[in-house]
């Protein structure tokens, strides 16, 4: 099975504590999302929403999938029997491919509506079907070829980051910019991960990259939420 | 041109207006510091009683309106979230 070879050994489990770290920052930005999505009903914050909602499911996918390539490829099966052995690494392998497709559908389903919340006003349910459709055929038709997944997801983050620079030079917030930057790392994470052909040492840059890119994006969310509240009470 | 003021920053306005005021403002009062039309106060002051955010109280014959604890804390949920809107791009205005 062609996905064993991606991992670097001596980072093994270490992928999943920053998926599960993401996991939370992601998780945390959408609850807040949430409460603010209740008091003004914005539609570009349902975008925001469903965008988050939909990556921290993903990671929840991600981290369910190499958990079974690694249960797979280090559990020692007690009985010495071939096909015990074979039946194990099998289910695993289905539970591998159904938890990974899951995790590309919601990832790539998020950084869309992420881009959708900064490109469009309104994504119509037509506009809505054709990009699930498409995501789904994507998920299934990346599994033949690595590069397909991470080069749509390069291009999804990239063009955000376009996006979200783009309002830093209306607003001049400097919290923007550094959104900015949050998402310019996450652009360059999945770049990393394009290179995992040449170098599986790329898959530990991209891991770490993107732990960076989301730890910038809780900074500034929680400065801006947690910073200015104690500077509107003082 | 100059844009036309959302739902929940006429709320957030009146909010602020009150909460400058702890011992309360009359409505012609917080009319001027929100910039609302007469019919449009009393929509919003209506439906933000109705939901416990702000209270009615009569004064040797005058009424005045007093935030509540649940507004003060509304208030600065909205102004949490104008802060998180802008930094994160949000605001529509940066799209006109």
């Amino acid at each position: 099975m062609s996905i064993l070879n991606e991992y670097e050994v001596f980072f093994y489990g270490k992928d999943i504590l920053i998926d599960s770290i993401s996991m939370l920052i992601v998780g945390f930005i959408l609850f807040t999302a949430i409460s603010y999505y209740k008091i003004d009903g914005k539609e570009s914050k349902k975008y925001f929403m469903y965008s988050f909602f939909a990556l921290t499911l993903s990671f929840l996918f991600r981290i369910i999938g190499h958990s079974l390539v690694y249960y797979a490829t280090t559990s020692q099966p007690h009985i010495g029997l071939i096909m015990l052995m074979y039946q194990s690494f099998f289910e695993a392998s289905t539970g591998v491919f159904l938890a990974l497709t899951i995790y590309k559908i919601l990832s790539l389903t998020g950084f869309y509506l992420l881009y959708a919340t900064y490109a469009y006003k309104k994504v119509s349910s037509k506009h809505f079907i054709i990009l699930l459709v498409s995501v789904i055929l994507f998920s299934f038709a990346s599994h033949f070829n690595y590069y397909l997944f991470h080069a749509a997801m390069f291009l999804l983050a990239a063009a955000t980051t376009y996006k979200v620079f783009g309002r830093y030079k209306k607003n001049k917030n400097f919290h923007t910019k550094y959104i900015g930057l949050s998402f310019l790392l996450l652009s360059l994470s999945q770049a990393m991960f394009m290179f995992i052909g040449i170098h599986t040492a790329f898959y530990v840059f991209g891991h770490i990259i993107q732990l960076l890119g989301y730890g910038v994006m809780l900074y500034q969310f929680l400065s801006v939420t947690r910073y200015d509240k104690k500077k509107r009470a003082n | 041109m100059i844009k036309k003021r959302e739902r929940i920053d006429i709320i957030y306005d009146i909010l602020v207006a009150l909460a400058n005021k702890p011992q309360g403002l009359k409505p012609t009062h917080i009319m001027h510091k929100a910039n609302l039309a007469h019919r449009q106060l009393k929509t919003y002051t209506q439906e933000l009683i109705k939901q416990g955010f702000i209270k009615e109280i009569t004064e040797k014959k005058n009424t005045k309106i007093c935030i509540t604890e649940k507004g003060h804390h509304m208030r600065n949920k909205i102004a949490e979230m104008r802060s998180f809107d802008d930094a994160f791009g949000l605001k529509r205005e940066w799209d006109e």
